[in-house]
């Protein structure tokens, strides 16, 4: 969190985390295609000629004055692919919420738990504390078939006592409930802060 | 507690800025330009109008970013000081300040990468002293009870 007294600006960074093809680029594209073009950035991708995010997309969101304060908010993306570990450590520094896409398919379930776990890993080591540390849950993908149910997922992934919302982020389905949510509870933590 | 990251007073930005502004009095500078390593603006000087500081920011925290970890799995032992990019049509060096800073600076050709060296970690020096001042200032409280709310209501407004 950054606060520019002199203009009132306060800027915080949300991080979409998870799996290689989980939808997190597909989030921002989404966000960036339906947000006012006055209350946004371009949207940088760093990606490979795959189309997979390299080191990671960034996009910059304004939602105007509110009271005596102009929030902005700096969305990245994670590259998801395994290897990729040292990168989403890098993008995780500085964060201030954590937006964590999971992919319903059944065999993504081992990619989705072994990310869950190296971004609680990165975050501790980092220096935050998990309890308070803001993240929600995205339940991407819900319109293809293999897809576990919500009840398999949540025994499957530790995300019990998150805020949790099913997607389809091609079709934007729950990616703005998504990114309300972080952006409410980012903002809760840091008047918490302040 | 939540993590910690630069909150810089009114004035120590102005006094930044100042220091930005000098170094392009000193030499041909297209841009200069002062971020933090998780990518938030602070304060730029620049002769383009249009630059997209935002973005310029996201990369240049990025570019920085990545070259620590290429060091670090090398064997460095000190964190990189620098990144040196030679155009045609300018000189691009991307520095760090500190341990969360980082200072970018663009001149023309004509002016000798030696002296830009030096200008950058004189002006880096010169930042970490305003920066020091006041870094134990607590902030003033801003964020009123209803923020929160307020802030809810108008996010529903737009998406
Ligand atoms: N059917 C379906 N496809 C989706 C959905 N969300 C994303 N996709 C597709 O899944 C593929 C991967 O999406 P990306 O957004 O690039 O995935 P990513 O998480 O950014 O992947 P990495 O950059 O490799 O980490 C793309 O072809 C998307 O169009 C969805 O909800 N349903
Ligand atoms: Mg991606």
């Amino acid at each position: 969190m950054f606060i520019n007294w002199s203009q009132g600006e306060i800027n915080l960074k949300i991080v979409y985390y998870g799996a290689g093809m989980s939808g997190k680029t597909t989030n921002l594209q989404f966000i960036y295609a339906r947000t006012p073009q006055k209350l946004r950035s371009q949207l940088i991708s760093l990606k490979t000629h795959q189309d997979r995010t390299l080191l990671f997309d960034f996009l910059q969101l304004e939602v105007g004055q509110v009271a005596n304060l102009k929030p902005k908010f700096k969305l990245y993306t994670v590259p998801g692919q395994v290897y990729y570990d040292t990168s989403r450590r890098l993008i995780l520094q500085g964060a201030d919420g954590v937006v964590f896409v999971v992919d319903s398919q059944a065999d993504r379930m081992d990619d989705n738990a072994e990310l869950w776990r190296s971004m609680e890993r990165h975050l501790v080591e980092l220096g935050y504390d998990l309890k308070t540390f803001p993240i929600v849950v995205q339940i991407n993908k819900r319109d293809v078939p293999n897809t576990l149910s919500i009840p398999e997922i949540r025994r499957r992934l530790p995300i019990k006592g998150y805020p949790t919302f099913e997607a389809v982020a091609i079709k934007g389905y729950g990616v703005f409930d998504t990114l309300k949510a972080s952006m409410s509870g980012v903002i809760a933590a840091a008047h918490q802060a302040v | 507690m939540y993590r910690s990251q630069p909150v810089l007073s009114a004035s120590q930005l102005t006094a930044i800025h100042g220091l930005l502004g000098q170094l392009s009095q000193q030499a041909h500078m297209r841009c200069a330009f002062l971020c933090d390593l998780s990518g938030q603006e602070l304060a730029s000087w620049t002769e383009q109008a249009e630059l997209d500081l935002v973005s310029l920011a996201a990369l240049a925290a990025g570019d920085l970013m990545a070259t620590m970890e290429i060091a670090r799995l090398l064997g460095g032992k000190r964190a990189c000081n620098m990144i040196i990019q030679e155009h045609d049509e300018m000189t691009i060096l991307v520095s760090r300040v500190g341990e969360g800073l980082v200072l970018l600076i663009a001149t023309a050709v004509d002016v000798p990468i030696g002296w830009s060296r030096l200008a950058v970690k004189r002006t880096g020096e010169r930042i970490l002293e305003v920066v020091g001042t006041a870094a134990m200032t607590p902030p003033p409280l801003v964020m009123s009870d209803d923020f929160v709310a307020s802030f809810n209501a108008q996010i529903d407004n737009i998406w």
